[in-house]
């Protein structure tokens, strides 16, 4: 049973995907400005009320201007809870 | 003897030209109608495999009745947001022709779309309120990879309301890794769900005015119901997610969108041949 917990919060945390904390205020710089050609930056806030840009996004900049984010510590993304009820 | 040559040499021009024009020959779009053209110029795309396998999906859903029920198809034509972004029905760089506006962690290779599951989507631009009657659309996706999970509730072709929640006015297609459903009229009727655990292939929803809602995978249908009132969406369409909220960014890797009105069991199923032909012909 252990053991399969451990496997499973394995496998949750390797699907999370990574993200980069930034602030309020450079979240809504960054939003709708695009990280390369025809691809907008789209932050969004984990669970917890960070705002976070995504790993995908900081592998993709092509613009100077944005590479500091390039040196942002990476973390493991927490989604926020579902409070909808669909099925 | 002059004059002779020179209609001689003539005569083989045309006759070279003419075999050049049928025969393909040094020209990879010379076979092509005018519209997979115009995509395919949109695209930037040269690739001999792509442009081939993009012509003929062009001739044969202009030979079967599809062509004239499609609003937006979207193909992972090659590995940049710039290429992937075209509608085929309309490759022009404005929101009024659906064109994709992308924003997210996406990732584009030679397999497809591939959204993060963090904060990815695509927004259509197109709205079920003003493109269609209700109960008379259908939404496909070709699906080749992705887990399907990301935030807490994802979705997969989704429209939302104004403050993201499922409402009576949602519309579309949710493939989870063990639940799949096809939302026509919102979720306050009944719609289709099914159980089915796949997690690729060719996923349709079609609802027809009748009434009958169904939700097919590669062809058969795996839940079908029969749904009325509800109503349509005044919200775009979402590819993976919804822009301004986490909870619904799913993690797939998209190789085709279709969105068209309604379709019956045989167009759907012509659909889903025709995406299948595409999908190997170009590497998807």
């Amino acid at each position: 049973m252990r053991l399969f917990i451990v496997i499973m919060f394995l496998v949750l945390s390797a699907n999370a995907g990574k993200v980069a904390v930034v602030s309020k205020t450079r979240a809504m710089k960054l939003k709708g400005k695009e990280t390369t050609e025809d691809l907008l930056f789209n932050p969004i806030q984990d669970s917890l009320g960070r705002w976070v840009i995504s790993k995908e996004e900081i592998d993709q900049l092509d613009d100077t201007i944005y590479w500091y984010l390039k040196s942002l510590p990476l973390i493991d993304f927490i989604p926020p809870k579902d409070t909808t009820k669909l099925f | 003897m002059v004059r002779l040559l020179f209609i001689l040499l003539f005569s083989v021009s045309v006759c070279y030209g003419q075999a050049n024009r049928f025969a393909g020959f040094g020209c990879r779009t010379c076979n092509c109608d005018a519209n997979a053209r115009r995509y395919l110029d949109s695209t930037g795309v040269t690739d001999t495999a792509k442009v081939a396998g993009i012509c003929n999906f062009f001739k044969q859903l202009k030979d079967s009745s599809l062509w004239g029920k499609a609003k937006a198809i979207y193909v992972a034509i090659d590995t940049t947001a710039e290429r992937c972004k075209w509608n085929l029905m309309s490759p022009t760089d404005a929101d009024t022709s659906f064109r994709l506006t992308f924003a997210g962690g996406w990732t584009f290779n030679s397999g497809g779309m591939w959204a993060s599951g963090i904060n990815a989507v695509a927004n259509t631009h197109l709205i079920p309120l003003s493109v269609f009657s209700i109960r008379d659309y259908a939404v496909c996706a070709y699906i080749n990879g992705g887990t399907l999970l990301g935030g807490a509730a994802p979705t997969t072709v989704f429209t939302h309301s104004t403050d993201g929640n499922f409402n009576v006015s949602d519309n579309g297609i949710v493939i989870r890794p063990t639940i799949k459903a096809f939302i026509p009229n919102g979720d306050a009727q009944p719609f289709a769900v099914s159980s089915n655990s796949s997690i690729t292939g060719v996923f349709l929803g079609s609802v027809l005015t009748t009434g009958v809602s169904n939700l097919y995978k590669d062809g058969v249908i795996i839940r079908s119901t029969t749904t009325s009132g509800g109503a349509l969406s005044d919200r775009p369409f979402y590819l993976a997610g919804l822009s301004f909220n986490p909870l619904y960014c799913q993690n797939v890797k998209l190789g085709v969108v279709a969105i068209t009105v309604g379709l019956t069991k045989a167009e759907s199923q012509t659909l889903t041949n025709l995406i299948t032909i595409l999908k190997n012909r170009i590497g998807l």
